[in-house]
């Protein structure tokens, strides 16, 4: 079933980038929706269904980090797959991410990388459902 | 100058332009000097174990080349917009893949919005000087025949963690 994929990033070439990979990687995809912050971020999720959400850690007004925090406190949204993609080099931050259930890849990402993680945490489905 | 961190700044650097835009840069350790004219910069602070700030400064053409390759469009649809988007980006790439490697992979950082500075008189003045701290190490390259340098500008406290 194709998913609809939010994608956080202050970075509007960064923005780019990801969704050129996620399109070039051959998943499903129906909607691809972008927020510049996780506040932004948030709002999107109040309004659209999502099934992933790809985001950055440093950006203004609202980090990646607190993000999903907020993700985890609503039960509408705490169980969304979240891949953080982020120049974010130190194992303790990583770590501390990872333990939120996030994934985690390091810019500057290939995009063998996005589609492994991507097919990792979304069970597709086939054709049939 | 410390050699170590050059050969550093120099491997990220490369391996972040050759994975972010396709751009293939080398070490160009015989030029001694940074020109600023037709060039533009960009400067990254970061504060944790110890502080310090990198400036990253690029001829424009390269920078032109480099924001369509990462954009994946032709040179003429790159907007200014993009150009300052692609070069504060590269630079927050490079900065994070720096740190771990001068400060072991359990340090953490914050690092500060990348900002571009246009006005040559700032980037002459940001490539020599930055307040508290000490210009460690200059890595110079070029990209075909453009330049691409990067400044590393250190605190005391990570020559003191050194010692």
């Amino acid at each position: 079933m194709p998913i609809n994929v939010l994608v956080v990033d202050d970075s509007l070439v960064m923005r780019s980038m990801i969704i050129k990979t996620i399109k070039m990687c051959g998943l499903p995809i129906n909607e691809i929706h972008q927020a510049d912050n996780g506040a932004n971020g948030l709002k999107i999720l109040d309004d659209n269904w999502i099934d992933l959400v790809i985001v950055d850690i440093n950006m203004p007004v609202m980090s990646g980090e607190e993000m999903i925090d907020h993700m985890k406190q609503n039960p509408e949204i705490k169980e969304i797959p979240v891949i953080i993609i982020s120049t974010e080099g130190s194992s303790t931050r990583i770590e501390r991410l990872k333990n939120k259930g996030a994934k985690f890849i390091r810019k500057p990402f290939t995009p063998e990388s996005i589609r492994d993680t991507v097919n990792s945490l979304i069970a597709l489905g086939d054709s049939n459902e | 100058m410390n050699k170590d961190i050059t050969d550093i700044l120099l491997e990220v650097t490369e391996t972040t332009l050759k994975q972010l835009a396709f751009l293939f840069c080398s070490p160009e350790p015989e030029r001694n000097k940074t020109s600023v004219d037709m060039s533009i910069g960009a400067l990254i602070h970061f504060s944790g174990q110890f502080n310090g700030a990198i400036v990253l400064v690029l001829s424009m053409p390269i920078l032109i080349e480099l924001t369509g390759n990462m954009l994946g469009i032709e040179e003429d649809e790159v907007t200014v917009t993009h150009q300052y988007d692609a070069l504060k980006e590269t630079l927050n790439v490079i900065c994070g893949n720096l740190l771990p490697f001068m400060a072991g992979e359990k340090e953490m950082f914050h690092i500060s919005s990348p900002e571009v500075i246009i006005n040559m008189d700032e980037l002459k003045k940001a490539i020599t000087h930055i307040n508290g701290l000490s210009l460690i190490s200059i890595a110079r390259m070029h990209i075909e025949t453009e330049q691409c340098d990067l400044f590393l500008f250190l605190d005391d406290n990570y020559l003191k963690e050194k010692e």
